[in-house]
């Protein structure tokens, strides 16, 4: 999996691109989320447009960063999966807890409202 | 006779004519003398000359020489770059395998490939010839093989393509010989052709017996044998404890100093000798028994075994859950790193039994978690132990089962990862998923191995 890393005016935007399951692809990933916590800028975009596949430890993983986002004060927002990733974050009822958003109105509204929990699913 | 001291006229004639003599005498001698060393100055700058040619011929010998020993290490290097590295991890298969070097760069090459439809090829062949052009044609050979062994289980069939498409390249009188064997690990069949190389033998566990597998079959790459080129398959039924010994004839063509031959029945002798040890045994009980025969006698050719047991294939898949007559499929893994590979075999299968995609990228979810959960779980990442997966795809349904090398565990003692208690735990959905996805899902009592079965569903 490919990690870039971008912004989004406040938010750090990560792309990821690839297949995600590889240990050494979800400690890469923490420690980009480690060091926006660090740097005391705990609100975090992962564009996983590119993601062609993730486990269940990935999806571990998606709850581990949501977990310290918000608890740093901050949150974790997951950017237009594609259909075949989104249908195991939803079996998994990720988006009852973590923000989604399929469309760049979705991600402006996400990042206008700051609350960490998950806000839509459909 | 008084002589006159004060003037020659006065000298008798003949005082004066042996004067006039020594004369002539003394100039003819300069003369010579200075020919003389006219032709010593010649020859000794005709020496410094040919002392320079001298020094330039054995300056240019030697770095001919020396560049010809490094074209030569270079052989050496690529035909030992198309040795196998190690030999790979096989499903209820035992190898190991040793090359002798006689002090040139030969022509022996061996390989073992799990082709696509899970049958074992073994592949060993000796390219005639040494040094440069036999490294090239057996890296020619190697790509040849690996692409028609994917292709065909037909050993003969793969040796006619090899032969045809080598025959096209190789203008020289070089020529391979080859022997190519199939082994369903399940079945305990092995298909075999020969192409005019040396029989492998045949341990058998059950009485001791060794016996040769023979086949007929020309050498490969030789455009003279092409329009009479034919090669034939032939199956040997394999028993659990058989041993098969794959070698080149350098090893059976070891002479002692009495100028005696090593020769096939003393291989065969050694070979039942030592048949029922382990096949790292075998091959070191074999080479100090050809070493020892030879008495220090320096090696001809270079030489090549391989050793292969034969497992239990019964045993075997009594712990998958599936029969004999359902005729799995085999894989096997150790390393995470190896679940993709493992993978994409059973979905390939699935897309071509015409299931959905989306069906497909259901089932790929099924399948890596059973391996991570084998292997991380069940196996505690020890990259010593193997997980096996046995699979069936048909028409109507793939079914996979993975077994671990571990004590098993308690399903019905995963947490249920929906419940609001469990839905921040960053692990357990891994079997969550997997029961999601599949249409029946079943573990055994050990709880070291987990069967799930996929209905194909058309749109």
């Amino acid at each position: 999996m490919e990690i870039t890393s971008g912004s989004k005016d406040d938010f750090r935007l990560l792309t990821l691109t690839g297949q995600f399951w590889q240990r050494e692809d979800m400690e890469a990933l923490e420690q980009y989320v480690s060091v926006c916590i660090t740097a005391h800028r705990p609100w975090v975009i992962l564009d996983i447009e590119g993601l062609t596949f993730v486990n269940s430890q990935a999806l571990g993983m998606f709850v581990k960063l949501h977990a310290r986002c918000s608890g740093a004060g901050g949150k974790l927002i997951l950017f237009q999966p594609r259909s075949s990733v989104r249908e195991v974050i939803e079996i998994a009822e990720l988006p009852q807890f973590i923000a989604l958003a399929d469309t760049a109105e979705e991600l402006d509204a996400q990042m206008e409202s700051r609350g960490s929990g998950g806000t839509r699913s459909r | 006779m008084e002589m006159d001291h004060h003037s020659n006229d006065s000298k008798p004639v003949g005082d004066r004519q042996r004067q006039d003599r020594l004369v002539r005498l003394c100039r003819a001698y300069r003369l010579r003398q200075g020919e003389l060393l006219l032709r010593q100055n010649a020859m000794e700058q005709r020496q410094k000359e040919l002392s320079a040619a001298l020094i330039e011929a054995q300056f240019q010998l030697g770095r001919i020489n020396s560049e010809m020993e490094e074209e030569l290490e270079t052989a050496q290097r690529i035909q030992e770059g198309l040795l196998p590295k190690e030999l790979p991890e096989i499903v209820n298969l035992k190898s190991a395998a040793m090359y002798i070097p006689a002090g040139k760069v030969g022509g022996d090459l061996y390989d073992i490939i799990t082709t696509p439809r899970q049958k074992i090829a073994i592949l060993i062949y000796d390219v005639s010839g040494h040094g440069i052009p036999a490294a090239l044609i057996g890296a020619m050979a190697k790509m040849l093989f690996a692409h028609y062994i994917e292709k065909t289980d037909s050993p003969a069939e793969v040796f006619h393509h090899v032969n045809k498409d080598l025959c096209r390249f190789i203008h020289t009188e070089q020529y391979l010989t080859a022997f190519l064997g199939l082994i369903d690990p399940v079945n305990n069949v092995m298909l075999y052709a020969r192409a005019g190389h040396v029989p492998p033998l045949v341990f058998h566990a059950g009485d001791r017996r060794v016996t040769r597998l023979d086949a007929k079959g020309f050498f490969i790459g030789h455009s003279a044998l092409l329009s009479i080129a034919e090669y034939c398959n032939e199956t040997v039924r394999l028993e659990p404890g058989d041993k098969l010994l794959f070698y080149t004839d350098g090893l059976t063509e070891g002479y002692n100093g009495r100028g005696a031959l090593y020769g096939v029945e003393r291989l065969k002798e050694a070979f039942a000798d030592c048949g029922d040890r382990e096949v790292r045994s075998i091959i070191d009980t074999i080479v100090e028994n050809q070493a020892g025969f030879r008495e220090g006698t320096p090696l001809r050719d270079d030489f090549t075994l391989l050793c292969i047991q034969i497992g239990d294939s019964e045993q075997l898949l009594a712990g998958s859950g599936f029969s004999r007559e359902d005729e799995p499929s085999i894989l096997v893994a150790m390393a995470l790193h190896e679940i993709d590979s493992v993978c994409s075999v059973i979905l390939r299968e699935m897309d071509r039994y015409g299931f959905t995609d989306q069906n497909i990228k259901q089932f790929k979810i099924c399948v890596f978690e059973m391996m991570t959960n084998a292997i991380l779980h069940g196996n505690g990442g020890d990259p010593r132990k193997k997980v096996l997966v046995f699979y069936k795809v048909t028409k109507m349904e793939a079914i996979i089962s993975v077994v671990d090398e571990g004590k098993g565990f308690d399903y019905n003692d995963i947490p249920d990862p929906l419940l609001p208690e469990n839905r921040m735990r960053d692990h357990g959905r891994g079997l969550f998923l997997i029961r999601h996805y599949c249409d029946e899902v079943a573990f055994n009592a050990a709880g070291n191995r987990i069967m799930g079965r996929k209905l194909q569903r058309r749109r």
